[in-house]
């Protein structure tokens, strides 16, 4: 996790229902990434702190408690900040209180510290602002709710749903990748499942 | 009768819970196409079960004036169906913990909570929302088998295509609505 190229989220499509369901403009994805970035890092944070707390056994559920009560902390401010973004992702970002995302990050913070929790976090967030920007520009000719030009007059609509999200998505994907990557569960969970 | 079918169909259909809601895509697109129907049935149990205790706890918290702590308490009764359901199936820890970290759990008693359905009628979603998510891996694993024998460029090979291929089904799933 020393470079983008290992960000969770483009090599597992890890906090997918975040970076698809809450991107659709650039306003939304700056609340998603707000609330994902707090989640993750103060979860982080937290789990680091409580590790000797949070046994082996007990690391699912243990993990599982700081995540899902941070989320709610997070979603709370997020609320507070971004009132009308909120209102039309909430439901995308509650999927953060179980987020994969933020257990494999909770799950490495334990052996590579807090470091890896701030680096996905902000990583996550930059593709996150992403997304939005350009499904913002090719679905609607604006950024940030500021029309751009003759962009308006030719937009794809398709990109501000599901669909264009998934396929942006993907094609962000190919971006990003040179060696075909693709999901291990074993990967993902950092040790083969008992 | 016809409700249920309905009911089942709409959301298995229009309204897929990998295809037109993005949740739970990483366990949809599990390596292993063998673990399907184990990982498969052991979301919908949870999925159905946890998605109607989490309806009733979450308007028990806001009678009680507690609403904002509905989201950490159904994530943690989620957890526990999902923990009993994986002694019951015999279920791996790695299919556990998918389960449990499954965005589709939760959002579901989300979306019960958000589209205000009614008790009497949550117990048709919530099936036809673990069925629209058995389904759905179903679709992914059948295009993920062609995917594979096709001559793809590299930049394409593994997720990107797959992901690409996934914002296609939902496309055909969009125009039914």
């Amino acid at each position: 996790m020393k470079n983008m190229k290992m960000n969770p989220a483009l090599i597992m499509v890890l906090g997918s229902a975040v970076m698809v369901g809450a991107t659709a403009t650039l306003k939304n994805a700056l609340a998603a990434a707000f609330a994902s970035a707090v989640t993750l890092i103060v979860s982080g944070l937290l789990v680091s702190i409580l590790k000797k707390f949070i046994t082996e056994d007990m690391e699912v559920f243990g993990n599982l408690i700081v995540i899902a009560g941070v989320a709610t902390a997070a979603l709370m401010l997020t609320n507070c900040l971004f009132p009308a973004a909120y209102k039309s992702i909430n439901v995308s970002l509650s999927t953060l209180s179980t987020s994969l995302l933020a257990y494999v990050v909770c799950k490495n913070v334990k052996e590579d510290g807090v470091g890896v929790a701030v680096t996905t976090a902000l990583y996550f967030a930059v593709c996150l602002l992403c997304m939005g920007a350009l499904r913002e520009l090719i679905s609607l000719g604006s950024i940030y709710g500021t029309s751009i030009g003759f962009l308006s007059d030719y937009t794809i609509t398709m990109f501000g749903n599901v669909p264009g999200g998934l396929i942006l998505f993907g094609l962000l994907l190919a971006c990003t990748n040179k060696e075909g990557y693709s999901l291990n569960l074993e990967e993902v969970l950092g040790k083969k499942g008992e | 009768m016809k409700d249920i079918i309905v009911t089942v169909l709409s959301l298995t259909v229009v309204n897929n819970y990998v295809a037109s809601k993005v949740m739970g895509v990483p366990n949809a697109f599990v390596k292993d196409t063998k673990k399907i129907n184990h990982l498969g049935l052991f979301t919908l149990l949870t999925i159905a079960i946890s998605g109607l205790l989490g309806l009733v706890i979450a308007n028990a918290l806001n009678g009680l004036g507690f609403g904002f702590m509905s989201l950490p308490v159904n994530a943690l009764v989620s957890a526990l169906v999902a923990l009993i359901l994986s002694k019951v199936l015999k279920a791996d820890k790695t299919e556990l913990v998918l389960t449990i970290f499954n965005a589709a759990v939760i959002g579901c008693v989300c979306l019960l909570q958000s589209q205000g359905i009614e008790l009497a009628q949550s117990y048709l979603y919530t099936i036809g929302a673990g069925v629209s998510y058995l389904v759905a891996m179903y679709m992914v694993a059948a295009v993920k088998s062609r995917i594979d024998e096709k001559a793809i460029p590299s930049n394409f090979k593994g997720l990107p295509i797959e992901i690409l291929a996934l914002g296609i089904i939902a496309l055909a799933v969009l125009a039914f609505k």
